[in-house]
């Protein structure tokens, strides 16, 4: 078993659906940042089921994740697991039961992380693009040094941020 | 009459929204709505070529190595450059692709599939020597049934140790499938979203050692196949045997074939390790594949494009009020045809064919099934092919990864042109998956994918004929309307996946602690 840091930050999220790629598009910031050996950023797409290999015994993980509470685009939601367990039959959120399912694994072999926190931006626009709306990109710096507090890191965020590239949009 | 709707219906992998209408307990008619439009088409449009491989992977997070695969068939053809991939880059190719069917077949029995047979809750209380058995005990204990649910109550059938068995199995088959996932990722970079595959080849250095660190992990899985998923798979067979006679389907069986084993230009010329076309199954005649009879009907599909179009002319745009209408897929027919596509369909044309590895295999578990081959068109019929595969590709694969030479190139140099068009036809875990893409000034003028839950859970197309699934339920019995399992099972042995395309939260009916950081 190789070393693993102890702090583990997760993006999570579909990019090719506007917002819903939000948590893509903050692992590709905190990837740009100067952090130290013990955290680790990962970028699991839509592949919430790999999460599980990646989520074991860390001590601190912070998710983010979009979010459709019916706030206002970019708001940012702090949530525990025991948060979005879904209470009644069927949850609507398939790409969430991924999320618990993958901690649900690591409690099944005894691996499972310490603390877990989801940072959840509400979404604006989920349409067929690759792209975020303006009021869920103008969150990111925010949420970004929220994570890296979240995460306990000694880092001043706009030391390192200078203008993120944000949008993979090419040759439109 | 009654109406039962499921919604959702898969357990984890996207949107599907399933319409039964019952009279006395019998399904008369079944509708598959997609009800997620993926624009996945429209965002290509524009872009370099060579992007396409990497952003249609993002289409789904279950099975984005098919798309990587097709999508590079479909380059490989529109630069012609199909027959200068080198070995090692077809290999690698095969390789990643194969890792994935391995995975993604154990997660779908196991993680799935066998919550529908096999009873969890069973494990309640354990204290026997099972370490795994012990690990559930403690997890359900701890009042954390989550993974387990929610299902729908009833008629668990197997055997208590049997049951136990196959709970011990489903937590050791959380580690053979992250291996297989490790597999992927020695020739696909990183698993998700693998970077491995590539128009030309693929862009992994082969080494010893990648070729050692492949094999001793594909040495494991081929056991856990051979002594507890097939084992496993034909206990549950047996011991619902009815389900050898439920969901049977339009019994008209479509594979593109897949793992290339030559760098043959013409992809229906292509020799490969299954074979491609199609198998009549009430007839039992086989056919060879001619690409060229697929199209994609739009009648009840909410688009407003031409109807019977093939792939490469095909647009797409959408009309959510469309009269008659009901779902996001389209409906692709072959021949105008309504085909089943997966690991059955595969299984079956490649039977057909006496291929040397799949016939014997097929026939082994038929005579413990005591059954004769009609009796796979069915449910447990598609369980079965599904653990079949798997053992035909994790065998496969140990001979391919000998094929792999150490300091020979994997990847073929190429241009881009400025004008090009090119089709990519393989398989996915899930059924066949086919890319078509139009270049233009250099950039990507048209891109379709047919996926194979288009093929399998299609609604009716231009004559009305219903799709694969939505014949599948029509005529089942449902014992409890409250509580249809029968329709369920008939369903996820499909393996259904749409796009995960939106992916939310909802936290219902919670008081959510927040602070605002907007």
């Amino acid at each position: 078993m190789e070393a693993r840091a102890p702090k583990l930050f997760v993006g999570v999220g579909n990019v090719l659906s506007g917002d819903d790629g939000v948590g893509v598009r903050a692992a590709e910031l905190m990837m740009s940042l100067p952090l130290t050996p013990d955290v680790e950023v990962f970028e699991a797409g839509t592949a919430l089921l790999e999460l599980a290999g990646i989520l074991e015994l860390r001590e601190r993980v912070v998710v983010v994740d979009a979010i459709d509470a019916g706030a206002e685009p970019g708001q940012v939601f702090r949530l525990l697991p025991e948060q979005i367990r879904p209470q009644d039959s069927l949850p609507l959120s398939l790409h969430q039961l991924g999320l618990l399912h993958a901690l649900d694994e690591t409690y099944l072999r005894g691996r499972a992380p310490g603390e877990v926190v989801i940072l959840a931006v509400q979404v604006g626009d989920l349409s067929g693009r690759m792209k975020l709306s303006p009021a869920v990109k103008a969150s990111l710096p925010k949420l970004l040094e929220t994570t890296v507090s979240e995460l306990g890191l000694d880092l001043d965020i706009r030391d390192c941020l200078p203008v993120p590239r944000l949008e993979s949009e090419s040759r439109r | 009459m009654g109406r039962i709707v499921i919604d959702p219906v898969t357990r984890i992998e996207g949107h599907l929204k399933v319409e039964a209408i019952t009279e006395r307990g019998v399904v008369k008619e079944a509708r598959c709505s997609g009800l997620l439009f993926r624009g996945i088409e429209l965002i290509l449009q524009g872009r370099d070529p060579r992007d396409a491989s990497r952003i249609t992977q993002r289409i789904c997070g279950v099975c984005p190595t098919a798309h990587a695969v097709a999508s590079a068939l479909a380059l490989d053809d529109a630069f012609g450059i199909a027959e200068q991939v080198p070995p090692n880059g077809r290999v690698m190719r095969n390789l990643i692709l194969g890792s994935n069917f391995v995975q993604s077949h154990l997660l779908h029995f196991y993680h799935l599939a066998a919550l529908d047979y096999v009873d969890v809750a069973s494990a309640a209380g354990y204290s026997g020597s099972d370490e795994r058995l012990r690990q559930v005990a403690a997890f359900i204990s701890r009042g954390q049934l989550a993974p387990f649910f929610p299902r729908y109550e009833g008629d668990y059938r197997l055997p208590k140790a049997a049951n136990l068995a196959a709970v011990s199995h489903y937590v050791e088959a959380l580690d053979r499938r992250r291996e297989a996932q490790e597999m992927l990722s020695i020739f696909g970079g990183k698993m998700p979203h693998q970077m491995g595959t590539f128009p030309g080849g693929a862009l992994e250095v082969v080494t010893v050692d990648k070729i050692a660190a492949f094999r001793w992990r594909l040495q494991r899985l081929r056991e856990f196949v051979d002594h507890v998923y097939i084992p496993d798979v034909l206990a549950v067979a047996g011991t619902y045997a009815d389900y050898l006679e439920m969901g049977r389907g339009p019994a008209r069986y479509l594979s593109y074939g897949a793992w290339d084993q030559d760098a043959e230009p013409d992809p229906s010329r292509r020799s490969r390790s299954l074979p491609g076309g199609t198998l009549d199954g009430g007839r039992m005649v086989y056919e060879p594949l001619d690409p060229e009879k697929i199209t994609e009907q739009v009648k009840h599909s909410w688009y407003n494009t031409g109807t019977d179009l093939p792939p490469s002319l095909g647009k797409t745009e959408p009309e959510p009020d469309k009269l008659g209408a009901y779902s996001f897929l389209k409906a692709p027919r072959y021949g105008g045809e309504v085909h089943e596509v997966g690991p059955l369909a595969r299984m079956l044309v490649a039977y057909a064919q006496d291929h040397p590895e799949v016939k014997p295999l097929v026939d082994g578990a038929l005579t413990e099934l005591r059954a004769g081959p009609e009796a796979l068109f069915s449910v447990m019929g598609r369980h079965a092919a599904r653990a079949l595969e798997c053992k035909a590709i994790a065998d496969a694969m140990a001979g391919w990864v000998l094929e792999l030479t150490p300091g020979e190139p994997a990847c073929a140099q190429f241009e881009v042109p400025e004008t090009g068009s090119g089709m990519g036809l393989t398989e996915a875990p899930r059924g066949s998956l086919g890319h078509w893409i139009e270049i233009e000034d250099g950039v990507i003028a048209n891109y379709q994918a047919v996926v194979p839950t288009t093929w399998n859970c299609s609604p009716r197309d231009d004559r009305g004929q219903p799709g694969a699934c939505e014949q599948a339920l029509e005529g089942a019995t449902v014992r409890d309307p409250e509580n249809p399992l029968e329709l369920m099972r008939i369903v996820r042995s499909f393996d259904p996946c749409l796009a995960c395309a939106i992916h939310l939260i909802t936290p219902k009916g919670h008081e959510i602690s927040h602070f605002r950081v907007v």
